[in-house]
């Protein structure tokens, strides 16, 4: 073992327990990095494991339109094992209790699952449903209503005993069942339900189970050759695998955002701890300087420190990471299909590896900021301790080439963690531009604090406003550390409470709070006279055509390469679109280009909304075909229109004018408004009853719904954002803890001086109650900022951040820092004076 | 008062006769104090002779810690020529003055600093072990049972009386066997009857090692020991002459 080993061994003694406890502030880091990574590859394991019970068969194929007899014979020639699903929305009636909700309706016939099985309450009701000639429910609608096995349900114009209470299906959330529960019923009675009519809105499936040893991807290959012309999708295991990935991907990204800041707080804290280790030891450097010990030799011992803190911190926090990733996939049980969420931890040797050398990497890099001050260090120091640096550092070289490797570094681990370039670039910034907008900030409020003091305070509070600018404050520190977690907790709230209260605010008042929808033209006039009879308003009431894209600028979608197309493009060509014709725009529209043009002479002119017109590459004047049911329609973009998606009417991609769609297949869309639930619930009771096949939303329950599932997402955020918040804390407690002996010896003097107890206690306590209330308001401003932006530009709603909410952060923030602060110095007070000084001197 | 080219001239002829083993020429040092330069040392020449003992004296504020300093090369000088060992010291880096340090210099300081996390035998043994020589912990711990420590070694710096640090920074300055030994203020931060007892122990070891003592003080006793007293005043040197009377 070398000296400079040996050394910073030793001069570590009596401070081990003091750099163990920063090592937390990294340890916080890797632990969330751990817990992720481990996620990502037991999620990843657990995907090739499970791939068929996620799809439930060996082939999936699927449609929007019934099978063609071409397709019908493919599909009955490939023979083997086969089930048939029809799935459509339809509203649903529990007699009993008078229930009725919009349901998915799943019309079933086979063995499908056949891998993985239906979870059900009684458990047989999974096999025998379909025999007895009864329907599955959702749980989650029985327990809405308090209805229960054996009631009867209602679906169309049949009526069905409920066998079982459905728990799960292979390879769906359980998030799904909250905004959409799910009704299965036997395929011989979809019929008797009346609901599958020409132009419903119906998705036709058929599931494949092979024999073991056939080669599915090459069968697939030959279904979708024979298939091409048929509008189908073929689905394997392999492409839901695939599918499965990136939405994984997503979850992983928008969690590693938490790793990625807590790992960032860690590194500055290391990095603020380091700070104040070396400050009290550049009188050892210069006695080791003196002695003989070169500049280089005199880093390294420090810099040995460092990285073995990061070592310790990395190993404990990838032991906390594990433990965590046992309870992991249950806190996302939401998101993921519960196959995926019941299964054994993968432990793996390689996330440790990693987890050392990133903690030890990032913890050497950042303290090697405020380590060059050891590299400069004179020896002289060790004559006289007054001494003061009169030539220039002359390091800047150093300096600005380790700022630049921290800044890489920190790209390079969002790279690692975000996979990709752009998000990498984004985590970076926009995490970088935050530190930065706090650390402003701190100087900026240190700065006036110092400006304008306020020399007839009481001497308590003039003490410790002083502190905040005194030689070696924590200030920058801990606002940038406390001041980031408050910042991406509130943001995240304040967007959360934001879009309900806008919810809530579109379903009150005159606001359109029911909309009844696939009406048919025959049933419209006595739709309306329900509506009317019940005393509600028509707010709306609009045609519906379904339709697709044939053609762009002439040149047929097919024959679009995925190029043209590009990728985020490839939806606009080949989605539904559900068009409306009319005169007159509508209230939430607005012509951004071209012309409005609400009838029609010769030539068809069409209206695009803007964000699809970018998607589809066309301006006004550019000529679109599309394929409504069969009969191409072709027409020119008359006009692209910006729409405020958010009001609660019927809005519209593609607006055709009057004149052209009159006689295609169409639904209507009503709007109307209840002045309570139970006039709303009576429409809906009259409405199943008298006309099965229209669908009724209450946004009442909408708005529930959101919130139910806000509230889930908000487990995840929270996960996110314990990561910063609990980093903070502990840099807060490394902080208070490294400056524990100057604390010790300002104690000693101002009691000798004739201070008590109880006033240096008071001092202490408000310039924690000033640090963490700047640390409270700073982060709370940025994220009024934040969550303005955050509302107004993505989510685009009305910005309502909760004050109340907010005032109790700004409570809790200072109090907290009160708290941990005090808790950290605790017995400054214990030692006598003259000990402490003798000591210090 | 004495003229300073006549102590150029004489300095000069000393060099040329006899061994020398630190050579100080026209050393000026000159610090910003705020927006106007200070001049600490101002036009100092002196050489020192190899085994010879020394003192520099002078009130506070005359220059001699910063003479010390330059000497030893811990700062450089603002003008002039300090050449150490036959090494200028302006020709090296800061690094390379570290070796040289490490190599030809021992230290003793007024505030004994000793690394506060490093026991007694741990400091004693620092100058060997950065010169990765083995042995070095024997050897540290046969020089502090040489200034009577024996029972100390495994003591940190906060478990020693203040006498007692210092001979731990004694053992510490000699164990490298150095050419030249720098004392700032040996004995000024203890009371008398132990500084004398360190005095004594200072002197001792030098005569049995040989090494060049250079002793910074205040404590005109302390200068009368040595057989060469270098006196400043307003960072220059006022008389240069053997120790025959200091007032």
């Amino acid at each position: 073992m070398n000296w400079v080993m040996r050394t910073a061994w030793r001069d570590s003694r009596g401070r081990r327990r003091r750099l163990f406890l920063y090592t937390g502030a990294i340890a916080v880091g890797i632990a969330a990095l751990t817990s992720l990574r481990g996620l990502g590859h037991t999620m990843a394991a657990s995907v090739d494991l499970q791939a068929q019970t996620l799809l439930g068969a060996d082939i999936e194929v699927e449609s929007n339109l019934p099978f063609s007899a071409k397709t019908e014979a493919i599909l009955d020639s490939i023979g083997g094992e086969q089930s048939v699903q029809v799935e459509f929305n339809s509203m649903v009636l529990l007699p009993r209790v008078g229930g009725t909700r919009l349901a998915q309706v799943r019309a079933h016939e086979g063995g499908y699952p056949y891998y993985g099985q239906l979870q059900t309450v009684p458990s047989q009701a999974a096999d025998t449903w379909q025999s007895s000639g009864g329907a599955l429910v959702d749980e989650a609608m029985l327990l809405q209503f308090g209805a229960t096995v054996g009631d009867s349900i209602r679906v169309g114009e049949a009526q069905f005993i409920i066998s079982g209470r459905l728990l799960n299906v292979p390879g769906e959330t359980s998030l799904r069942s909250d905004v959409q529960p799910r009704v299965f019923i036997p395929l011989r009675f979809l019929a008797a339900t009346g609901l599958v009519k020409r132009g419903s809105r119906v998705e036709y499936r058929r599931y494949f189970r092979r024999p073991e040893g056939e080669d599915v991807a090459k069968l697939a290959q030959r279904m979708r050759h024979h298939l091409e012309d048929e509008n189908v999708d073929v689905d394997t295991v392999e492409d839901r695998k695939q599918r499965l990935g990136r939405t994984l991907g997503n979850l992983y990204r928008f969690l590693g955002l938490g790793s990625f800041v807590a790992l960032l707080l860690g590194a500055v804290g290391v990095a603020s701890a380091i700070h104040a280790h070396v400050e009290q030891k550049l009188e050892t450097v210069a006695i080791f300087r003196s002695l003989g010990a070169t500049s280089g030799q005199a880093l390294r011992i420090y810099l040995l420190q460092a990285g073995a803190m990061g070592l310790v911190g990395s190993i404990l926090g990838a032991a906390a990471g594990n433990l965590f990733l046992v309870f992991f996939p249950g806190l996302l049980s939401d998101f993921l299909p519960s196959e995926l969420t019941q299964v054994d931890i993968q432990w793996s040797v390689w996330p440790l590896l990693e987890a050392a050398a990133i903690g030890s990497s990032i913890a050497v890099l950042f303290a090697a900021l405020p380590l060059l001050a050891v590299r400069r260090a004179s020896p002289l120091l060790a004559l006289r301790a007054s001494y003061e640096e009169t030539q220039p550092a002359g390091d800047g070289g150093w300096r600005a080439g380790l700022i630049g490797l921290c800044v890489l570094s920190t790209w390079l681990l969002a790279l690692w963690l975000a996979g990709r370039v752009d998000h990498a670039l984004y985590f970076s910034g926009g995490t970088l531009a935050a530190f930065l907008m706090l650390a402003l900030t701190a100087r900026l409020l240190r700065g006036a604090v110092r400006r304008w003091f306020p020399a007839t305070w009481s001497f308590v509070w003039r003490q410790g406003l002083a502190n905040l600018y005194r030689p070696h404050n924590q200030t920058l520190l801990l606002l940038v550390s406390l001041g980031l977690g408050t910042f991406l907790v509130t943001t995240l709230y304040s967007a959360q409470s934001s879009i309900v209260a806008h919810i809530e605010n579109v379903t009150g008042g005159d606001q359109p709070n029911v909309v009844l929808f696939d009406i048919q033209t025959d049933q419209k006039d006595d739709v309306v006279a329900l509506v009317d009879s019940l005393g509600m308003p028509v707010l709306d009431l609009v045609p519906i055509v379904t339709m697709h894209i044939a053609a762009v600028k002439g040149v047929p979608v097919d024959e679009l390469t995925g190029e043209n197309k590009g990728r985020r493009g490839r939806w606009a060509f080949e989605r539904e679109y559900r068009s409306t014709y009319r005169e007159n725009l509508s209230a939430s529209e607005t012509i951004v280009a071209g012309q409005w043009r609400g009838s029609t002479t010769d030539t068809v002119f069409v209206s695009l909304e803007t964000g699809i017109g970018n998607a589809l590459n066309v301006v006004p004047g550019d000529s679109v075909t599309f394929d409504v049911q069969g009969v191409p329609i072709h027409a020119i973009v008359g006009s692209l229109r910006s729409v405020e998606w958010q009001r609660i009417m019927p809005n519209f991609l593609c607006v055709f004018p009057e004149g052209v769609l009159e006689a295609a297949p169409q639904f209507h869309v009503l709007t109307t408004s209840g002045p309570n639930s139970v006039v709303r619930a009576e429409l809906q009771r009259r409405a199943v009853g008298r006309f099965p096949n229209v669908s009724i939303i209450d946004l009442d329950l909408v708005l529930k719904t959101v919130d139910s599932i806000l509230s889930k997402v908000a487990v995840v955020v929270r996960i996110m954002a314990f990561f910063s918040v609990f980093t903070g804390l502990i840099v807060l407690v490394a902080v208070v803890s490294s400056s524990y002996f100057q604390r010790l010896r300002e104690s000693a003097l101002l009691r000798t001086l004739g201070a008590t107890r109880s006033r240096v206690s008071r001092i202490l306590v408000v310039e924690y109650l000033l640090l963490g209330g700047l640390a409270g308001i700073t982060g709370l401003a940025l994220s009024l900022l934040g969550g303005w932006g955050l509302t107004r530009y993505v989510f685009e709603v009305t910005f309502a951040p909760p004050w109340a909410s907010l005032a109790a952060v700004l409570a809790i923030v200072p109090l907290a820092t009160v708290v941990v602060g005090v808790l950290g110095s605790r017995g400054i007070h214990a030692a006598p004076p003259l000990e402490v000084l003798r000591v210090a001197d | 008062m004495t003229d300073p080219d006549a102590d150029r001239k004489v300095a000069d002829r000393k060099v040329a006769d006899r061994k020398i083993v630190l050579d100080v020429r026209n050393l000026t040092k000159t610090y910003i104090s705020g927006d106007r330069p200070l001049t600490v040392l101002d036009d100092v020449s002196f050489a020192i002779e190899a085994g010879s003992a020394n003192a520099i004296v002078g009130p506070s504020g005359s220059g001699k810690t910063t003479l010390l300093g330059l000497c030893a090369g811990l700062d450089q000088a603002s003008k002039g020529k300090v050449v150490l060992a036959g090494t200028p010291l302006d020709e090296l880096d800061e690094d390379a003055r570290a070796r040289l340090r490490n190599e030809h210099v021992g230290f003793v300081f007024q505030t004994f600093q000793l690394v506060p996390t490093l026991s007694a035998v741990e400091n004693v043994a620092v100058p060997l072990e950065l010169r990765g020589e083995r042995g070095a912990m024997r050897r540290a711990a046969e020089l502090l049972e040489r200034v009577g420590l024996s029972d100390r070694l495994h003591h940190y710096p906060t478990q020693l009386s203040g006498g007692e640090q210092q001979r731990v920074g004694i053992a510490r300055a000699f164990i490298n066997r150095p050419k030249i030994l720098f004392a700032d203020e040996p004995t000024g931060s203890l009371d008398g009857q132990t500084g004398g007892a360190i005095e004594d122990l200072l002197f001792e070891i030098n005569a049995e090692a040989g090494t060049t003592l250079i002793v910074v003080t205040h404590d005109l006793e302390l200068a009368t020991r040595t057989g060469r007293v270098i006196r400043l005043r307003d960072g220059r040197i006022v008389d240069d002459g053997s120790n025959v009377k200091i007032t």
